[in-house]
């Protein structure tokens, strides 16, 4: 594979392997068009120096065979923009169905907080009057949707071979959650909630980049995802609430990241 | 201007090849000159100078990404230098030898005492809180990225390829004498000048320069630099906005003047398709500059306003910044800006590669000692791709949440525009083919050019799918991929352009051997920078990281190239002393060059070298194409453009070497120069206020609640009838003109001038009204305490269910610590009186005057027509000029000045219709 070759991540997701057969596909085409064309232009270099061609010919080439040539560039091109990226595009952009993990993450400079619904599924209101440096996103204590709510910092669990959504957002300034083993990116930007989803089908830990600039702390910005079995994923859980019932608020969150000034 | 270019004649037929005329001082003649080639050569030195400093911010970086932490001094650089060559090669060697190799380490840094003075030049010359003790801070990591982008763009390349080859080789190339507007030739060089020193300025303010990368994303670029001691006017961010005002009043100015010069100046028998590809390539760009700038500027102008006025163009609300909610009034979209950015962003990139193909292409053709291949198909794909340059800025923002719908279109626009791109570089390649093609150092370096171009074109193939993208978005990819088109790219074609066009603005040939020395040792290290570049992409590594991905587990196994490239980074800085040496040491060692050395068929081979003012010892007259080389059954291998084929003072001296069409139009154009001029600034004024008209769709659009009702709609009335009526007398005072009647024209400009003033008086009444008007925002809570008052009143209340507060609006009577006194806004058709309200501010979330801040409304209601004040203004100040001054130009040349009058109510007509679409936007609609 070419680009295991250069150095790809390994594809931790069922939704990435149709992205790196693309990625695969285009690397391949760009290696045999500057391979074909680099010979050409290596051989015409040579053969017309002027050592070998001291008079030049007026006209040149005067066959077509370029235009064929430009032509099957644009064919294979428009090839893989209408049947592969633009349905694999809809394909990223669709809201699934079968989502059993709904996950906000909400991004600040510079570390996530990801917040889970709890059992009830609902999330709880925020209001960003509440944040305080126990309430990392402004969660309302009244609302009765909150009460089973999670907030994990820089830390994002899931179960294995289940369909992930994640709702992104940000506090302060954008940013980009970026997973590369998991072949998603996406703006979390303040105002707006963007969803993203993925599916992983290998337990692990990732590390989860910012991919956008946000500041001093920017190259330090990390989230880890840690892929879980089912299992596993569920004890995770039912630790975290037993953590927040026993503290009775959300927990401190810790210095996201320790920034040398 | 006029009377300098007759006097010209003179000197030339005494002396070929004086560089201006001996009547002028010093400083007219060097410093504040009006002839395109010193301004040219001016613009060549300042922005190989920035293209220097540019590179060396770069050097600094690399420096941290090898070396994260250490200090930077000169015993640290050369050791640690040594030592990645030394472990490099042992790790090289090991692999053959099989021998197990261990790395020499880096010695720990030293303790850092702030209490003493710094140790190193670079943390003496950028300041304790820049490099202490010599270590980068991650904040100027950021500020010299975002500079070292800025800088290379804006100051270095753009001004290479548009200032200095645009402004020198391009009029020579159309048979013009000189630009079509030399004064504003040398004040579009004086702005570029001026913004960059600003530009560069902004390092030494408190706060250091911008950070927020070249690009600028709000809401970062707006929350940060904002210090408490000290004007947010002044602080880098907007430090930086300011030196983009300058850099981009000069490209204007720039591209007005180059499509005027190549349009209105083209040398008798230069058609169309006669020009010469490098005047096609900046024909094109100058419409690229003029049309997509316009919307940066207005970006600019809304994110000054949002971090100086306290507006909310680009901020959402209920952001919170390191845990203190940022009051503003927010309602604004981070997006926005990105949209007006790209959409300048993205033709800029063409900006940045088109003139440098049409330096390839000049170089190509004249040392294969053929004509280009497809000559035709490059005019015409380069005009497709200015085109689609306009329509394909999206793709920079496909991870914004983007559907389908849109992303599709954008990538398909993105395919298509790749079209053009395979196009030009398949003619250029194919034009080798049947050549007799002689290695020169111009010809080295555009030899380069086509595969490293064809390296950065093919890699944007997996950018331009959103699919695909969704992995390699901001990573090293994308880094090596645009470095490829610009660095090896671009640059490969301005050092050609410089090594071939040097003998004619100099009278002396480069080294050749130097340039030999130059060119490969660059070529190869490029290679060696940017190629390492794909693999760290590849695997995940994302820019703008100041540790260079150290601390990161997924680039454990790509970090080490950082080393490399930066060891090369420092080589390539050596591999440029030859050219320094080269370009300095052949003004005085150089062998003397003829007039034609490089055997050329294009005209500016065709004037004396170095040609003097007013270019041509002859007029030129074109009968031929522009690269008839080995044409069948001549002697020669080359047939110059010029009918005179090359005789420097061949001909009778020139009847008319002045610049053409000032007065009257031009037979094929129809046009007089000042019009055209005028018509092409206009377009970019349509984009100009188009760009923040846009910015009043996206809030209007976004907004929960679009305030109505808080302008004097009558006052505006009447402002309108005033404008529309100083139209009316402005084209009277022209027609006055026209039939030769200069009283009853001065009559009507006064009145015209008049009417301005009273426009702005009026203006005025209505800021101060605003300035005196008062809002608070009651919290939901609280309201109820208020709701039976102003209720019975018949107050005007609005609620804002995004922010749950209720705005009262009213005149304010009196403010203390506690509470505010006001005199409700009445609802339309309450008969009362309204009575005083007091409101304690313990109840209020906000409060203030109509200041722009206040809401979006107000905002946006300001922008636009401060915006259109200042354009007033500007007409009015020129008008009043003519009135005053006019008489002297009228006496000797009557029609000259009625075409001032026509130029300048063009203006004005243009400044009464913006207003007259302002006017139902904002008070009516």
């Amino acid at each position: 594979m070419l680009i295991d070759f250069l150095g790809i991540q390994k594809n931790a997701s069922f939704n990435g392997v149709e992205i790196d057969g693309l990625l695969e596909f285009c690397h391949w085409f760009m290696l045999i068009l500057f391979v074909g064309w680099g010979c050409f232009f290596v051989y015409t270099l040579w053969r017309f120096h002027r050592s070998r061609q001291p008079k030049a010919e007026y006209f040149g080439v005067r066959n077509h065979v370029s235009t064929h040539l430009e032509f099957s560039v644009i064919l294979i091109e428009g090839m893989l923009l209408l049947g592969f990226a633009i349905p694999l595009w809809s394909g990223r952009v669709y809201s699934p169905k079968d989502a059993s993990v709904h996950v906000r993450g909400i991004a600040q400079q510079f570390g996530w907080n990801f917040h889970y619904p709890g059992p009830d599924g609902v999330f709880g209101r925020r209001d960003p009057k509440l944040i305080s440096s126990n309430n990392p996103i402004g969660l309302d204590p009244n609302d009765p949707a909150s009460k089973d709510d999670l907030v994990s910092v820089n830390e994002m669990h899931t179960p294995v071979g289940q369909t992930i959504v994640v709702d992104l957002t940000s506090k302060d300034v954008i940013h980009n959650y970026a997973l590369p083993s998991m072949r998603v990116a996406q703006d979390a930007i303040p105002g707006t909630m963007v969803p993203l989803w993925f599916k992983p089908i290998t337990v692990g830990e990732y590390e989860i980049i910012c991919g956008q600039l946000c500041g001093s702390g920017h190259g330090l910005m990390r989230g880890m995802l840690v892929v879980d079995s089912a299992e596993d994923y569920k004890a995770w859980l039912d630790e975290r609430a037993k953590l927040k019932a026993g503290t009775a608020m959300i927990e401190t969150p810790k210095a996201s990241v320790a920034v040398a000034h | 201007m006029d009377a300098s270019t007759t006097l010209a004649h003179d000197s030339h037929s005494h002396n070929p090849g004086t560089h201006a005329h001996p009547h002028q001082s010093w400083l007219r003649q060097y410093v504040f000159s009006i002839d395109h080639k010193v301004v040219g050569m001016q613009y060549l030195v300042t922005a190989l100078v920035f293209l220097l400093i540019g590179f060396s911010f770069m050097l600094l970086m690399r420096w941290q990404l090898a070396y994260p932490g250490q200090s930077l001094n000169w015993e640290r650089f050369k050791g640690n230098i040594s030592i990645s060559v030394s472990n490099g090669v042992g790790s090289v060697t090991s692999v053959f030898t099989g021998r197990e190799f261990k790395p020499q380490p880096f010695p720990a840094a030293a303790p850092y005492d702030p209490a003493k003075p710094e140790p190193t030049l670079l943390g003496k010359l950028f300041g304790k809180a820049s490099m202490p003790g010599g270590v980068m801070a991650p904040d100027f990591y950021n500020s010299l990225g975002a500079m070292h982008g800025t800088i290379m763009v804006f100051l270095a390349i753009v001004p290479l390829l548009t200032g200095a080859f645009g402004n020198y080789v391009m009029p020579l190339q159309v048979g013009a004498p000189d630009m079509c507007f030399p004064k504003l030739n040398m004040m579009s060089y004086w702005t570029y000048f001026v913004g960059g020193v600003v530009m560069l300025s902004s390092f030494f303010v408190p706060g250091g320069a911008a950070k927020s990368g070249w690009t600028s994303y709000p809401p970062l670029s707006v929350v940060s630099d904002q210090l408490p001691n000290w004007p947010s006017i002044l602080s880098g961010q907007s430090v930086w906005i300011l030196g983009m005002v300058f850099l981009i009043t000069s490209s204007l100015l720039g591209s007005v003047n180059i499509i005027c010069t190549i349009t209105q100046l083209r040398a008798r028998g230069l058609k169309w398709m006669r020009l010469p590809f490098f005047v096609w390539s900046q024909f094109v760009t100058a419409f690229l500059l003029l049309l997509a700038f316009p919307p940066l500027e207005s970006a600019a102008i809304m994110q000054l306003m949002d971090r100086v006025a306290g507006t909310s163009f680009f901020m959402p609300s209920g952001l919170v910044v390191g845990g203190n909610i940022v009051h503003v009034s927010g309602g604004g979209t981070p997006l926005l800006w990105q949209h007006l950015f790209w959409f300048l962003a993205h033709p800029e990139v063409y900006v940045l590669i088109l003139p440098g193909l049409g330096i390839v292409c000049e170089v190509i053709a004249n040392n294969t000692r053929k004509p280009i291949w497809g000559y035709k198909s490059l005019v015409f794909a380069t005009f497709f791709l200015g085109f689609v340059s306009f329509l394909v800025w999206a793709h920079h923002m496909y991870l914004t949440g983007m559907g389908t719908v849109v992303s599709s279109f954008f990538q398909a626009t993105t395919i298509i525009i790749s079209v053009p791109s395979v196009i030009i570089l398949t003619a250029l390649v194919i034009s080798l083919w049947g050549g007799s093609i002689r290695f020169t150092v111009p010809m080295l370096f555009a030899t380069a050019f086509l595969p490293m171009f064809g390296i950065g074109g093919l890699t944007g193939i997996p950018l331009a799918f959103s699919a695909t993208d969704l992995y390699l978005h901001d990573t090293y990819y994308v880094i090596g991929h645009f470095h490829y088109v610009v660095a090896p790219g671009t640059i490969f074609a301005i050092f050609a352009g410089i090594y071939f066009w040097y003998p004619k603005a100099t009278g002396r040939m480069m080294s050749p051997f130097l340039g030999k020395l130059h060119f490969w040792p660059t070529f190869i290290l490029m290679n060696c920078i940017f190629m390492p570049m794909f693999l760290q992409g590849m695997g995940g590594m994302h820019r703008r990281w100041y540790d260079g991905g150290q601390s990161w587990e997924l680039a454990k196994n790509i970090v080490h190239w950082n080393e490399f490239i930066g060891v090369a980074a420092f080589l390539l800085f050596l591999a440029q002393i030859p050219f320094i040496i080269n370009f300095f040491g052949s003004l005085k060692w150089g062998a003397k060059a003829t007039d034609n050395p490089w055997e050329s068929t294009t005209l500016e081979w065709s004037t004396p070298t170095p040609p003097g003012h007013g270019n041509f010892l002859h007029e030129p007259i074109v009968d031929k194409g522009p690269y008839e080389y080995s044409v069948p059954g001549m002697t020669r291998d080359y047939a110059m453009q010029d009918i005179n084929d090359g005789k420097t003072d061949a001909g009778p001296p020139p009847h008319d070497m002045e610049i053409p069409y000032t007065v009257h139009a031009r037979p094929d154009t129809g046009l007089y120069n000042a019009k055209l001029g005028i018509w092409l600034f206009l377009a970019s004024e349509v984009m100009l206020f188009a760009g923040v008209f846009s910015a009043y769709v996206f809030l209007r659009l976004g907004a929960d609640v679009w305030p109505r009702g808080y302008l004097n709609t009558w006052m505006g009335l009447f402002n309108t009838t005033v404008l529309i009526s100083s139209s009316i007398t402005m084209l009277m005072s022209w027609a006055s003109l026209k039939m030769r009647n200069f009283q009853s024209s001065q009559r009507w400009l006064l009145a015209t001038i008049l009417l301005g003033v009273l426009f702005l008086g009026v203006k005025a009444k209505e800021y101060s009204d605003k300035f005196h008007h008062y809002g608070a925002f009651i919290k939901q809570e609280s309201y109820s305490k208020y709701k039976n008052v102003l209720e019975a009143e018949g107050a005007r209340v609005t609620y804002h269910p995004e922010t749950k507060l209720y705005e009262v609006t009213g005149h304010l009577e009196k403010s203390t610590a506690e509470e505010i006194v006001l005199l409700p806004d009445l609802k339309r058709g309450v008969p009362t009186e309204a009575k005083e309200v007091d409101i304690a501010l313990a109840d209020v979330e906000r409060w203030g005057a109509f200041y722009p801040k206040y809401s979006s409304f107000f905002a946006i209601y300001f922008t636009l027509t401060g915006l259109h004040v200042l354009h007033l203004i500007g007409g009015i100040v020129v008008l009043a000029y003519f009135y005053f001054f006019g008489s002297r130009i009228y006496r000797q040349n009557p029609e000259h000045q009625a075409n001032r009058l026509e130029v300048c109510g063009l203006f004005w007509h243009f400044v009464d219709l913006v207003w007259i679409f302002l006017f139902p936007v904002l008070y009516l609609l």
